[in-house]
């Protein structure tokens, strides 16, 4: 839009826009007009000459990057699978400044602690509460490649929240193992999304805990 | 144009929605909704069309990895251009290590002794072409750290608040007002030694 009234609108806004002090959706559409309209860029650009850079944002691949680009992405995607890279579970996503931050930060005691807390808590559920855990198919041993084999189908309880703010278990599994144990798996993932953590910020951090109750040490 | 840009939000919740069930062909229509965007912020932060090509594409193939876990109740273009802003930084590392490792303060000196030649200044009749603009920035943003070539591409060239770069950097909103102001300094600089012609009013 370069139109006189669209040029009258930037100029007025002008001092604002370099300011900061343009709500987003003003400041939105005084970049749109600046990046499209030479006359009001180089006004712009006498106050900022940075802003020359500015129309930069309206620049569009050439089709030399984007001839393929589908293909290469979906070849990518296929060779994760391949590769048995598996797939994030649903999680809940931390923002920094909790559960991310905390696990940048000492985390290796504080998981320790928290491994501890829920290994109690387990225990603790299981001798006074025991309904509250899935009946066990003693007789299933159908899945029992790994040393494990899975409980009947009986829904499993959800662990519902400690602490706010901490790494939850999201998810409960009670199983047998191949000489007759009864344990119970935790499950939590979280997202790191704390790049000043020293981590891959984006990447899916998850926690197991076996809790096996008749394990001698 | 309001129900326009609602319904356009509502077809990419929607179409995230499907993602996150997995579904590849809603997935395919996402990524022709989202590259451009992706290998223009990659690029400006790498500095070459091929890295930023593949910066995107390794941004992409890891979303559909982690999708599942994407919150709705979030805006989505910050919590995916983390993904593809972290990629291109590390990518600019590794690039910014192989030209000193090969090259050293040559290539500096060789940049320095070609700078581009007919270029317009702002307000000239002729607009200034966007390659060159991009040659210019290109040169002038190899001066600057990863972080603040991050932050300046996020905040002057694709408008995001400081509080959205804060987020998708993992950094305090007063360090990305830090390194923005480090960056504007940088190529103030490089603008005012290289092509004065566009410094001559500096007033700010």
């Amino acid at each position: 839009m370069t139109d006189k009234t669209a040029c009258d609108r930037f100029e007025r806004s002008l001092d604002a826009y370099l300011g900061d002090a343009l709500a987003s959706r003003e400041r939105e559409a005084a970049r749109r007009h600046a990046s499209s309209c030479p006359k009001c860029l180089a006004r712009l650009t006498l106050q900022d000459p940075l802003q020359i850079f500015l129309p930069l944002s309206a620049e569009t691949p050439s089709s030399r990057v984007t001839d393929g680009f589908w293909d290469t992405v979906r070849a990518g995607i296929e060779r994760e699978r391949a590769a048995g890279k598996r797939e994030a579970v649903p999680m809940h996503p931390v923002r920094p400044g909790r559960l991310a931050a905390f696990a940048g930060r000492g985390f290796t005691p504080i998981a320790i602690a928290a491994s501890l807390l829920v290994m109690v808590l387990a225990a603790w559920l299981a001798a006074v509460a025991p309904a509250l855990f899935a009946p066990l198919d003693r007789n299933d041993r159908s899945a029992s490649g790994a040393g494990i084999a899975r409980a009947a189908a009986a829904p499993l309880p959800r662990v519902s929240a400690v602490a706010a703010g901490n790494p939850l278990p999201q998810t409960l599994e009670n199983v047998r193992t191949d000489d007759a144990r009864d344990v119970q798996i935790y499950s939590m993932t979280w997202l790191d999304q704390d790049a000043s953590s020293g981590h891959d910020p984006n990447q899916v951090t998850e926690l197991i805990l076996i809790v096996d109750a008749g394990l001698k040490l | 144009m309001v129900s326009g840009v609602r319904s356009r939000m509502f077809d990419e919740r929607a179409l995230i929605r499907l993602c996150r069930h997995g579904d590849q062909r809603s997935f395919e229509q996402l990524v022709a909704l989202k590259r451009d965007k992706a290998i223009r912020v990659a690029f400006n932060i790498v500095g070459d069309e091929d890295d930023a090509k593949d910066v995107a594409q390794q941004a992409f193939i890891k979303l559909w990895g982690v999708i599942r876990g994407y919150d709705e109740t979030m805006r989505f273009d910050p919590w995916f251009f983390k993904i593809v802003v972290n990629l291109a930084i590390d990518q600019y590392r590794r690039t910014q290590r192989r030209s000193v490792t090969l090259a050293g303060p040559a290539a500096l000196e060789s940049a320095e002794s070609h700078p581009e030649a007919g270029l317009s200044a702002p307000g000239a009749d002729v607009p200034l072409m966007r390659h060159e603009l991009r040659g210019i920035f290109n040169r002038l943003a190899a001066g600057l750290g990863p972080v603040q070539r991050a932050v300046f591409t996020l905040k002057e060239i694709e408008g995001a608040e400081t509080e959205e770069i804060a987020s998708i950097l993992g950094i305090r909103e007063s360090t990305v007002r830090n390194h923005l102001m480090q960056a504007r300094r940088i190529l103030k600089e490089g603008l005012r030694r290289w092509y004065p012609e566009y410094a001559k009013d500096f007033n700010r």
